[in-house]
């Protein structure tokens, strides 16, 4: 018997990842090599094209322009806007260098400020010729979908003026200038190690981060309601996220203030899910 | 060269394992998860004990290669059982921390590793005495000392991996953990049984099924 797995995809229509359905055998015979799924969701109905390759990662998103649905028969696509998909890869690896003279550094950084964005932090990316500022800045939101308007660009004269509440990057020095959130951002620069290790580097560390945002909005939503204790392999469950990125989460959520108290280590938990 | 059936079937439990080792190895490079790693290099000691029995075929049976081979393959038992039972307890400990039940827990696997390494002591101050020759494969006296260490510590081992998968909610981590349970026991049943004489020659075949159903367990999606 084929079983089904559900591969999840952001869709930035509903702003949040969308759970899709796949057969396994269908998947694994694609002589290609990658899956083409339409899912078709959400209130008012539209959908999305997902490219899926043998090991259920999302290699690319398309938004058809136009969808019609004809009931009890067929689902046309007239034409498709391909996004996100593959014309941004190149640059990743660069964009990550700007942040850090060596690949580590850079890496260490960029997940600093992640984390940041995350936290809904201010953003200044320090440099004294504009458009390089605006071109990273972009770069950034990119990431994020267009979802954040944290970032922003000025010169080194301004530094001083800036909030302690927020990140100050220096991209000509190469050097944060201020942070106001100090954690381990591990699984973060294992996302980015990984996601460099990919062809479409750029795009997976998009899906990856998109990932990460839903589930911290659900965890936030589930904090804010629990009265009971919860074991933490079940809120991975719950939240869609492997449980060894729950401390991360968890700490976060902890500095915006949320009761994390309620949620419980599992250890024998743990041990069925490590091999 | 004397190789037999029970050489044969060692190395299908250490090829099997291998992949096994290939397979969570894999799962530690994306998740490098410590634990992960753990039962990594468990799976692997494993395998290297099931390849040091296919290679005493090489070997006349019960001359000294065999017993040097004997000792570094009991010696392994050790070391596996010992790790495995820290694999199992570290995240319990974690699980209670700042409480009693951790410094029992620590205190537990402490008292393991004591116990691998008075039983390693004795090992390695025994001169090895073959009682005989059975279907290829030597015989030899096993020290009560070694062999009740091994199997305490896999009882208490088994013990846990029982609570695992009595805890466990989600169907598919209970369905591999009590695999892997299933396929442990049925190892630890031929190591007891390997003591028994006249049960030698059924012992290479359990080892086997229990060795291939963790490996089964290991590798299930």
């Amino acid at each position: 018997m084929t079983e089904k797995r559900t591969v999840f995809a952001y869709c930035k229509k509903c702003q949040e990842n969308i759970g899709i359905d796949v057969n396994e055998g269908e998947v694994q015979s694609q002589s290609s090599g990658l899956a083409t799924v339409l899912s078709i969701h959400g209130e008012p109905e539209h959908g999305i094209v997902v490219y899926i390759d043998k090991e259920y990662r999302v290699r690319g998103i398309e938004y058809p322009s136009q969808l019609r649905v004809e009931r009890k028969r067929t689902t046309i696509i007239e034409s498709t806007v391909a996004t996100s998909f593959e014309e941004s890869d190149i640059s990743f690896g660069t964009l990550i260098d700007t942040f850090g003279d060596k690949r580590k550094n850079a890496i260490r950084n960029f997940s600093i400020l992640i984390t940041h964005v995350l936290l809904s932090k201010p953003i200044y990316l320090v440099h004294d010729d504009f458009s390089i500022g605006k071109a990273v800045q972009g770069r950034i939101e990119k990431l994020f979908s267009d979802q954040m308007n944290l970032i922003d660009v000025i010169s080194h004269n301004e530094i001083a003026n800036m909030p302690s509440d927020s990140l100050v990057f220096s991209l000509q020095m190469k050097k944060i200038m201020n942070k106001c959130v100090d954690c381990k951002t591990k699984v973060v620069e294992d996302m980015i190690k990984d996601s460099l290790k990919e062809d479409s580097s750029y795009f997976r560390f998009t899906y990856q981060v998109s990932k990460i945002l839903y589930s911290y909005k659900k965890l936030k939503e589930i904090l804010s309601e629990i009265d009971e204790s919860i074991l933490d392999t079940e809120l991975s469950r719950r939240i869609m996220i492997e449980v060894d990125q729950i401390p991360y989460l968890l700490t976060l959520a902890e500095l915006q203030g949320f009761d994390t108290s309620p949620v419980d280590y599992n250890g024998l938990g743990r041990v069925a899910r490590s091999f | 060269m004397a190789f037999a059936l029970i050489h044969y079937i060692s190395l299908i439990s250490a090829v099997a394992l291998f992949i096994a080792t290939a397979a969570v190895g894999k799962k530690y490079a994306s998740n490098r998860n410590p634990l992960t790693l753990v039962f990594v290099i468990f799976i692997l000691l494993f395998a290297v004990s099931m390849l040091l029995n296919f290679s005493k075929g090489f070997f006349e049976p019960a001359g000294i290669e065999d017993a040097l081979l004997s000792k570094a393959g009991l010696s392994l038992g050790l070391i596996v059982t010992a790790l495995f039972s820290s694999f199992l307890l570290y995240p319990l400990s974690v699980q209670y921390r700042e409480t009693t039940k951790q410094k029992i827990i620590l205190v537990v696997m402490a008292a393991m590793w004591l116990l691998a390494g008075y039983a390693a002591f004795i090992l390695g101050t025994l001169e090895i005495e073959f009682t005989g020759v059975v279907d290829g494969a030597s015989n030899f006296r096993m020290p009560m000392a070694i062999l009740g260490v091994i199997i305490f510590e896999s009882f208490v081992n088994i013990g846990i991996l029982l609570l695992v998968v009595l805890r466990e909610k989600d169907p598919t981590f209970r369905t591999r953990t009590l695999i892997l349970l299933v396929g442990y026991t049925i190892f630890i049943t031929a190591e007891m049984i390997d003591s028994i004489a006249h049960l030698a020659v059924i012992v290479p075949l359990v080892s086997m099924v229990g060795l291939l159903t963790m490996t089964y367990g290991i590798l299930r999606e």
